[in-house]
């Protein structure tokens, strides 16, 4: 696999978003990178976009790290066959 | 007795057609450079004509981190309005935000995310919509941000009296500082309405001009053969002191915003009264408020946005008012018709005479006009001294609101 998840998350964060790359880690939690609770509403569309999938409102919140988003997404299958 | 109130104006910030920056756009501006142009954006409307800022990139300019949340009319606020601090050496680090103010004029929102937004429930469904369309369409939000920005904490709002709401935010800025609310204010407008409802909208009206095969000649103010306006986008900011206060602090005092006058024609949506009698009251009111007399004006910057019974209504007015025949000039025939941001760009452009005695021409005039019977400056700018100058405004909804500007002599 040439691009993992985390790279794509991180495409989004710095292209859409404005995160700086080095920001984007793991552990970091969104409202480190400055998502809020509207800016989250934002990003999940752009996930539903991207990925394919449909992420339920609240399933992220500015509280949840980079990990649980890719846990979320692993959880429906995205990364498996890339 | 009270005397006059005499805010200085101790920094200037534009974002216009004529470039970004004030250097920019009073370059263009003084050449008489007209910036209107067919605009893809607008494509197979009837006119498609409008004057955008040259090479506007926010994300560029304030950093995608910021950019993304906001709709291009608060950009366009937030560059000029870190323009005007900087320009007047202002550390919003250091101010007392508590005594920092804001008012802005703005008349249509976000409308351009407005418009997207709806384009995307229309095709997608409302569970598609952006979370952001309420806070990047607002008409307050841009008061906001500029807040959010700086740390200024005062009083904070939007005025929208269509094409005069910049004026009329600076004029209540003016209120506030007279007072005793604030120190300072950051006063002007931003507007980015160039999107196909709106300049579809203003054309059904007949207020554009329809001169689509000459896109440089469209905007004409005060000219014989005008035919409406040309849209456009922009921002203006001035940074407005307590005198004390800029004397306190050593600032450097560009102009002065001396005096404010508001009427309302009362008369119809749209056209102005033909008698003119709401806009000659305002602009009396303004000079009664500067305690000066007619033949005390040097300069005109009008409201002159090429309409023909708007800028007929206006002459009338002036040659009424000011029988020494002060230099008019109207910017629009370089920047097109800003609407809820031309006051701040115009008051802006009137602080510049005053400061460099010098009145820009009105691009697309070459002659005078016996009609109209006014000293309308054309072909260059004109050397002349301009101790005192009226920036006027005139709204749809019959809204005027008139500035006097002075320069920073004594009193």
């Amino acid at each position: 696999m040439s691009t993992t998840v985390l790279d794509r998350l991180s495409e989004i964060l710095v292209g859409y978003f404005g995160v700086e790359e080095h920001e984007v880690t793991p552990d970091a939690t969104f409202a480190a990178l400055d998502l809020d609770s509207l800016a989250i509403v934002e990003f999940a569309l752009v996930l539903e976009k991207e990925f394919g999938v449909v992420i339920a409102e609240d399933a992220v919140t500015p509280r949840a790290r980079v990990a649980d988003a890719l846990a979320l997404l692993s959880a429906k299958g995205v990364g498996q066959d890339g | 007795m009270a005397s006059t109130f005499h805010a200085a104006v101790t920094g200037l910030g534009l974002v216009t057609p004529g470039g970004i920056g004030v250097e920019a756009s009073w370059r263009a501006i003084r050449a008489g450079r007209p910036a209107a142009a067919r605009d893809p954006a607008l494509a197979g409307l009837p006119v498609d004509l409008s004057c955008r800022v040259p090479g506007f990139d926010a994300d560029a300019l304030l950093g995608r981190r910021t950019a993304w949340r906001l709709d291009r009319y608060v950009h366009l606020a937030l560059v000029a309005a870190r323009e005007a601090v900087a320009d007047a050496g202002l550390d919003p680090a250091s101010w007392d935000g508590t005594r920092v103010g804001v008012v802005m004029g703005n008349a249509l929102g976000g409308v351009g995310t407005f418009t997207a937004q709806h384009r995307t429930l229309l095709d997608e469904g409302a569970g598609r919509m952006s979370s952001l369309l309420i806070p990047m369409m607002g008409v307050n939000m841009v008061a906001g941000y500029l807040a959010m920005d700086t740390g200024a904490h005062g009083p904070n709002l939007v005025t929208t009296t269509a094409c005069a709401s910049a004026t009329t935010a600076i004029g209540t800025a003016r209120e506030l500082l007279r007072a005793d609310r604030c120190d300072i204010v950051l006063a002007g407008g931003a507007e980015a309405g160039l999107c196909q409802p709106i300049v579809a909208g203003f054309t059904r009206m007949g207020a554009l001009s329809a001169r689509v095969d000459d896109p440089a000649a469209a905007s004409r103010p005060f000219e014989r053969h005008r035919d409406g306006f040309v849209a456009a986008e922009g921002a203006g900011v001035l940074v407005l002191e307590r005198p004390e206060h800029a004397l306190a602090r050593g600032a450097r005092v560009r102009a002065r915003v001396s005096g404010y006058g508001a009427t309302a024609d009362a008369h119809h949506a749209t056209a102005p009264d033909p008698t003119g009698a709401g806009a000659e009251a305002a602009i009396r009111a303004a000079l009664a408020d500067a305690e000066l007399r007619p033949s005390d004006v040097d300069h005109v910057n009008a409201h002159a946005t090429s309409t023909p019974a708007g800028d007929a209504a206006e002459a009338g007015v002036l040659r009424r008012l000011f029988p020494d025949g002060p230099a008019v000039t109207s910017v629009k025939g370089v920047t097109g018709h800003a609407l809820g941001a031309a006051g701040a760009i115009d008051a802006a452009c009137a602080v510049l005479s005053v400061e460099e005695s010098v009145v820009p021409p009105t691009a697309n005039v070459s002659g005078h006009d016996p009609d109209l019977d006014i000293d309308v400056v054309h072909g260059a700018a004109r050397s002349v001294p301009v101790a005192a100058a009226t920036s006027n405004s005139f709204g749809f909804g019959g809204q005027n609101a008139v500035l006097v500007l002075t320069a920073n002599r004594g009193g």
